[in-house]
Parts: structure tokens; C-alpha cells; sequence
């Protein structure tokens, strides 16, 4: 059977005007091809996905012959029986057309979030703890909202935002679509933009595409344009655009594929792993009670409701101290980062505080060439290393890097005088030492460093030490278990 | 837990999947009708069973193995009087289902740009089509088709439709072939996408 046959063939089945040998023909087709099944369940889910939008937002333009009630699945009644729940409640459960909307839910990633698939957004207030969500407008705005986040519509074309970090790519049918702060809005004009209240107040307007106007609650207006950022609370402050702050469209269906498919249990069965591991040096996963000191915004971690931190402002960091004193022949540090932009000096992922007292200190950057460099002090790189820069660099530069996670590791072997490279997962690139005292960790800072300024412009998440080098095979592993990606 | 919190809990869980589990029965059985007949048994099978649900485990796949086994339930009972394909096919597009629901769940999402660039006109018509309350013979005649041809321009449509969802899924998954950097010494190439 030819495809355009058997694509005919599938939709008579599914239109219920097959005949018994249309039936015949498709399932043989069916079992002598995995591409003619493939084929068949994207007919299927079409059919489904055609069926649910009918019933839903764009339904609503045909004539209706029953109340919202009768719009219910049937399998909701029976549901409804068992439970002995009152039809109210069921509107709110199940899809309805009845309540006045102001924009439908497209992806939610989280367990506790207060939505079904499609369900609308109505003009109250919501307040989520936990995890990212993604709605679309009555005029077409696309707007991700990411935990811990308070929030309101008013209308579709404006979005009231008390707190947390929004993300809206806007349409011309948007066009004017308005983010109100307590400090003052944020007005499209055809663009693409990200606006965070934080938790004191601060707020700020952050434009990835076309031009946003800011507008302050004293009425003074600023055009805001594409790569510029802007502070509502304080105007005339410094403020460095930061498109990895927020989570946007592009990014939802991969994060919402990877929490579907139960990476994030994936993800804490590994960690729990590496927490037996007895090489284990240090595991900061920020989730804890005791969060060490320094100056740092808790944010939300690869996982809805998980933590990590962010550094954003010159003299961001965070205090640590890894087993101090010892001397460590193999080392392997990992980390999942997410880069906000790339500077021309190094950022900080792990900086030991004393690096000129002693061989074997280390530091753990994004170097000011876009590569991932971990220098040691004491170290000499071989004569004919290929790093221009003289210190153990990844072959990659982290250009295309930003505004998504990615997960670094770096192995250090003393004994083999190498310094090898992971990016998610995958070997990038062996730096080769002549002289490779072991590694000393002690006293230091992620995410800055106490000598000078190297402040990461990002997020931090399960940042981990151990003793010992982890092969290829296990850096792949703990990638592909801890990815929030699919 | 006690009752009331097991209740609460099972329907947390059941709104959160519903939507996925009834797009996996769909992808099962012939039509909307059909699909809506597997759910009702489905959805009292899952919370007469809630208290075998593990509470750390996955709702989702654990949801889709009961939907699985009341397809082929169905199956065994509507085959005497309807033409079906066999209990052997039906379980092995489950398990490739199953396999593929994430990829296929990110399909439907993308239905909604795909279904703009139809065009209003042809976009209501076909919603029309698929909306519970119209009968499809009326949804010809109001488009001045016959029924058969009406057949053949929904067939055509939907093989457009499905272009356009796999042609969106192919940009949506590429990554980019990584580029040079600035300097070709060093570093070596750009990472990521």
C-alpha cells in the first residue's frame, strides 16, 4: 500500500466508513511497518488534538445546542457519581465553556499547579509557588510565568504582575499589551520582553526583541529597545539585560517534555546516587534549610518547586567551604548553569579564596573567552597545548550558550596531568598539563571570587565535588539523568 | 490518608493526566464516541485502584497501563459487530504509544499555530467538523460540499495539518550545527544551540 493510500485508508477507519477490507488492508499495513504505525497514531492524535480544540476556546464560535454542563466528557459524570461531587466543582475540574476567560493554559510544568490541560485563566488573583506555566491571550500574547510568581489579568491586553518573572512574546494582534508592576508598566510595542518584581520590590524590564515603553508610577515614560534593560523601581539605576532570567516559549515544550517523561524523578533518584557516593566531597543543591551566607537570590531550580541561586549584581556571591586542608589527586567538579550573558572577564563558578597561598588551589570559571576553564595554581600546560590562554580551557565557547540550562563538569587528574571537559554530557575537550600538583579545595566562593570581581551572570543549580575522576560513561549518565530536557 | 484527602489527592492527579491518558485512549480506538466509552470505565478503574497507586510513583504511566488494559477490554466486547483492528495491533500501538506520548503531546501543541495558518474560514469549517454538537452531514451542506466531497476536503486539510505540526516539530528539536568562534584558534567552536 502506497502512503497516500494508507493515509486514506486510516482516516475512513477513523471516520467510521471503513469497510471490512479497508480494516483488513490497514492492519496488515500496520504490522509489516513501524513507519505506517508512526504514521497512524499522528493521524490519531490529530484527530484527538482537533477533537479537544473543538470542544475548547475555538469551539466556542459555533453554535452551542447545550449548556456547559453538557459539555462536560461524559466519563465526567461518572466521575461525578462516584465521588458525589456537585456540578460546580465539576466546572471547575473538567473543561468548560461557561466562565469568562481571559487567556488558556497551553503547558504547565509543575504538580501543584491549580490547572487542567486547556483550562482557562480567569480574573483572579493566582499565586503560584511552584513551577512554570504558559498561557496565550485572547489576542494572541504568549506569556510564561515562572514560580514563585503572583499574578492577575485584567483584561487580555494587561497582565498584572506582583511578584516573580514573566516572560510574553507579543503579535501585532498584542501589540500594546501592558505588564503593571507596583513600580509602574511595562507597555509592547510589538516585541519581545521579560519583566521581574522581586521579592523587595525591585523590578525590571528586560527586552529580548522590538521595543517595550517603561513607564514609572511617577508617570515618567523611557523607551526600552531590543538587548536593553531597564529598572522600574529605581530609573536611574544600572541594570544589565538578562534574557536567561526567564523562561520563554521557545524553551517550555523540551522543559514540559522532560517533567512529563519523569526526569525529575530521574533527576533526584541520581542525586540521591551521588549523595552514597563515597568519593562524595561536596553537594550543594541549594534545597536545604541551611543555605550558606553570602549575597545571592534564591530562584527556582531546573525542577518546579527546587531551588538554585542567582548572581546577578556585582559582588553577588555565595560563602563556602569545601573540605579544607585536603589534597586531591583526582577531582571532578559539575555543575548545571544557566548563563544570563557572557562578559569579557571571567565569571565564577567555584573560586577558592587563597589561590596565590599554595599549589593546587582551583578555579572554576566561564572565562572571558566563553570557555569553561579550570585553572589550578602550580599547574604548567604543556608546551604544545593548543589553549591560547595558557590555562586548561574547554574547545568550546559558551556563545550559544545562554538562556538554558547546561551541564558542565570538568575532571581533573593529577596523576595523568589532564584537565578534561564535559558539556552536557559529552567530552569536549582534554587540556594537558606538564606540571599538575594535586588539587586543594578550602575556603572559597561560588559564583564569585574574593580577590576581585567575577561575578557569574546566571543561575546555579546542584553544584557538586567529588574525589575522585568520573569516566565519560558517568558524566554522560549524570547529564542524561539530570537533564530537565527532552 | 484518610478518605477525604485520598478523594482530593486522586482528583489532583486524575485533572493533571486526564487530558493525557484520554489522548492515549483516543489514539486506540476508532472514534470520539468510543474514546468517551473507554475513559468512563478508565477514570472508576483509577480511583477504585487509587490505594494500590504508590504515592511516589508515577500517575501518568501508572494511568496508562489501566487505559491500555480497559482498550483492550472494549476491544474484546465491540468486536462482534463492529470492524476493528486486532487485540494483537491495538496492544502494540499502545506500547509504541505509550513510547512516543511526550513526542505526540508536543504535537497537539503545536496544532494551534498550524491551525492560524489555515485561515479563518477554512479553520471554522474544519473545527465545525469535529465540534460534538454539529452532525456532519449539515457541516457539508453549510460549506456547499456533498458529503463525500466534504470527506475529501477534510482528508486533504488534515494531511496539511499534519505537515505543518511535523514540519514545526523538526525546527522545534534541531540543533543548530555548531559554528566557528570569533577567533578560530582558540576557542574551537561555539556550543549549545
Amino acid at each position: 500500500m502506497t502512503h497516500d493510500e494508507f493515509y486514506e485508508v486510516a482516516c475512513r477507519y477513523l471516520a467510521g466508513t471503513a469497510s471490512p477490507d479497508d480494516v483488513g488492508r490497514l492492519e496488515k499495513s500496520l504490522e509489516s511497518s513501524g513507519d505506517f504505525r508512526r504514521v497512524f497514531l499522528e493521524i490519531v492524535n490529530l484527530d484527538a488534538a482537533l477533537e479537544e480544540r473543538a470542544n475548547s476556546v475555538d469551539g466556542r464560535r459555533l453554535p452551542s445546542r447545550q449548556p456547559w454542563l453538557g459539555r462536560l466528557p461524559p466519563y465526567a459524570a461518572a466521575i461525578l457519581l462516584t465521588l458525589g461531587i456537585s456540578g460546580l466543582v465539576a466546572g471547575l475540574l473538567f473543561n468548560n465553556q461557561g466562565r469568562a476567560s481571559v487567556a488558556s493554559v497551553v503547558r504547565q510544568i509543575g504538580r501543584a499547579l491549580p490547572f487542567v490541560a486547556d483550562q482557562v485563566v480567569a480574573f483572579r488573583r493566582y499565586e503560584l509557588a511552584e513551577g512554570t506555566l504558559e498561557v496565550v491571550t485572547a489576542t494572541g500574547v504568549k506569556v510564561v510565568l515562572e514560580a514563585p510568581v503572583t499574578f492577575e489579568f485584567d483584561s487580555p491586553q494587561r497582565l498584572r504582575l506582583f511578584r516573580g518573572r514573566v516572560a510574553a512574546d507579543v503579535p501585532p494582534s498584542g501589540k500594546g499589551f501592558t505588564v503593571v508592576t507596583p513600580s509602574g508598566n511595562a507597555i509592547d510595542l510589538g516585541t519581545s520582553f521579560g519583566v521581574a518584581v522581586g521579592e523587595s520590590g525591585d523590578t525590571q524590564v528586560h527586552v529580548f526583541e522590538g521595543e517595550v515603553i517603561a513607564e514609572s508610577k511617577e508617570g515618567t515614560a523611557k523607551s526600552v529597545r531590543c538587548n536593553e534593560a531597564t529598572s522600574l523601581s529605581t530609573p536611574n539605576a544600572a541594570c544589565d539585560i538578562r534574557t536567561g532570567a526567564f523562561i520563554r516559549v521557545a524553551e517550555m515544550p523540551a522543559l514540559e517534555a522532560g517533567f512529563v517523561s519523569g526526569q525529575m524523578v530521574r533527576g533526584q533518584e541520581a542525586m540521591d546516587r551521588v549523595r552514597q557516593d563515597p568519593s562524595l566531597v561536596s553537594l550543594y543543591d541549594f534545597d536545604g534549610r541551611d543555605m550558606p551566607s553570602g549575597q545571592f537570590t534564591v530562584v527556582q531550580g531546573r525542577w518546579p518547586g527546587s531551588r538554585a541561586v542567582d548572581f546577578a549584581n556585582a559582588g553577588d556571591h555565595m560563602n563556602v567551604s569545601i573540605d579544607e586542608g585536603r589534597a586531591w589527586p583526582q577531582l571532578t567538579l559539575a555543575a548545571w548553569v544557566r548563563l544570563d550573558r557572557l562578559h569579557d572577564r571571567n565569571q565564577s563558578l567555584y573560586h577558592a579564596d587563597l589561590w596565590s597561598e599554595g599549589a593546587g588551589h582551583i578555579h572554576w570559571m566561564v572565562s572571558h573567552l566563553r570557555t569553561i576553564r579550570l585553572a589550578i595554581n602550580g599547574s604548567v600546560i604543556a608546551a604544545d597545548a593548543p589553549e591560547r590562554s595558557g590555562e586548561p580551557d574547554s574547545a568550546s565557547a559558551m556563545n550559544g550558550a545562554l538562556d538554558r540550562w547546561i551541564h558542565v563538569a570538568s575532571v581533573y587528574d593529577s596523576e595523568s596531568r589532564t584537565v578534561r571537559f564535559f558539556l552536557n554530557g559529552l567530552f569536549d575537550h582534554e587540556s594537558r598539563l606538564a606540571v599538575a600538583p594535586p588539587a586543594v579545595l578550602g575556603r572559597g566562593q561560588i559564583g564569585n571570587w574574593i580577590g576581585q570581581e567575577r561575578h557569574l551572570s546566571g543561575r546555579i543549580d546542584e553544584l557538586l565535588v567529588l574525589g575522585r575522576a568520573l569516566s565519560d560513561a558517568e558524566i554522560a549518565d549524570l547529564h542524561a539523568a539530570t537533564t530537565p530536557y527532552r | 490518608m484518610r478518605e477525604h484527602e485520598a478523594h482530593e489527592q486522586f482528583l489532583r492527579l486524575f485533572t493533571a493526566s486526564e487530558g493525557r491518558i484520554r489522548a492515549f485512549v483516543r489514539r486506540l480506538v476508532p472514534s470520539r464516541a468510543d474514546a468517551d466509552d473507554v475513559m468512563q470505565e478508565v477514570a472508576i478503574v483509577l480511583f477504585r485502584k487509587f490505594s494500590e497507586f504508590r504515592q511516589d510513583g508515577n500517575f501518568l504511566a501508572w494511568s496508562l497501563g489501566v487505559a491500555r488494559f480497559q482498550v483492550l477490554s472494549w476491544r474484546r466486547d465491540k468486536a462482534r459487530d463492529r470492524q476493528l483492528l486486532s487485540e494483537k495491533m491495538i496492544d502494540v500501538l499502545a506500547e509504541e504509544s505509550t513510547q512516543d506520548d511526550a513526542q505526540l503531546a508536543l504535537q497537539r501543541n503545536f496544532l494551534a499555530s498550524c491551525l492560524e495558518r489555515l485561515g479563518e474560514k477554512h479553520r471554522d469549517l474544519l473545527l465545525a467538523a469535529y465540534a460534538p454538537d454539529n452532525v456532519i452531514q449539515e457541516v457539508a451542506r453549510l460549506s456547499g460540499r456533498t458529503i463525500g466531497g466534504f470527506y475529501q476536503w477534510l482528508h486533504r486539510t488534515k494531511r496539511r495539518l499534519l505537515d505543518c505540526v511535523r514540519d514545526e516539530m523538526r525546527k522545534a528539536m534541531a540543533s543548530p550545527a555548531p559554528g566557528m568562534a570569533v577567533d578560530p584558534a582558540w576557542p574551537r567552536q561555539e556550543f549549545g544551540s
